[in-house]
């Protein structure tokens, strides 16, 4: 699977609250850094950290890949995403929008994601 | 500026280059990558708390990216330039930055996992000073002389969100 399908199924998997989805597109030592929260660091980090994403929010956003660069066993993606969220607890929608910078490492000889850090293009509130 | 568990992060950095480098006397590379790459994050730490725009701008690739929270990304050597007189026009830091994790992918690309507490000051407030804390992801680029800079560059807060 190339990176910009692994990106594509991100997408999909994120806005589907597919954890094992996502789970799968991440390696073995992966590290996530959401914001508003230290980092995510090894798999089951990272899965409670969707767990709970998913419990707060639902997500429809669409990822636009700016770049991909493979060097080696690694490559890195930046990517940016846009749509809107549904905050569950007040049925609110607001919108969404982000920057991405992913790292991806070749593991059996598939791109997985290994550090991925987002941050909101979004105004201060 | 913290390194945590130099040791480690060696280790990571070797195990990344050891298989193209087969013979022990050629892990010097590595360490002198991991040193340079240590003392770019040590300069922008100052430069950031110093408001040194020039020297953070020494920093930065030709083609960069900088990616700020709540901020479109900033492309190329005159928008990252911008969006730090923006920066610095605005705030005041004082702050630390801490070293989780270097690794290098291959002769020219690296990234660095840190994060960074200390404080912000609004210049045009007459509040005292807030609690600050980030995590960055560096992308690092080998440029033709030699030195690593940062190619891509993006950072959020750990804080949690504010409450409305």
């Amino acid at each position: 699977m190339s990176i910009q399908s692994v990106l594509r199924s991100y997408e999909a998997a994120l806005n589907a609250n597919a954890i094992d989805t996502i789970l799968d597109l991440y390696g073995g030592e992966p590290v996530f850094m959401p914001q508003h929260a230290p980092a995510l660091v090894g798999r089951d980090a990272v899965r409670a950290g969707y767990e709970q994403v998913f419990a707060t929010i639902k997500l429809d956003v669409r990822f636009e890949i700016h770049e991909v660069e493979e060097a080696g066993d690694y490559a890195w993606a930046r990517t940016s995403s846009a749509g809107r969220t549904t905050i569950l607890a007040a049925g609110a929608q607001v919108a969404e929008g982000n920057n991405e910078l992913f790292i991806f490492r070749r593991e059996n000889g598939a791109w997985k994601i290994h550090r991925y850090l987002f941050a909101t293009t979004q105004p201060r509130a | 500026m913290h390194v945590r568990n130099p040791h480690r992060l060696l280790t990571v950095a070797l195990a990344t280059l050891l298989p193209l480098s087969v013979s022990a006397s050629e892990s010097k590379p590595a360490d002198r990558d991991l040193a340079a790459i240590t003392r770019q994050l040590d300069r922008y730490e100052q430069a950031l708390n110093t408001a040194d725009i020039d020297t953070v701008m020494k920093l930065y690739a030709e083609d960069a990216v900088f990616m700020p929270q709540h901020s479109l990304p900033a492309e190329g050597r005159d928008a990252v330039r911008t969006a730090y007189r923006h920066v610095f026009d605005t705030i005041h830091l004082d702050i630390d930055f801490t070293i989780d994790e270097i690794t290098v992918l291959s002769h020219d690309w690296a990234y660095a996992r840190t994060r960074s507490n200390g404080t912000v000051k609004v210049l045009a407030s007459d509040q005292p000073p807030a609690p600050e804390a980030n995590q960055e992801l560096f992308l690092l680029h080998r440029d033709s002389d030699g030195q690593w800079r940062f190619a891509r560059y993006i950072f959020s807060t750990t804080n949690p969100p504010m409450l409305p």
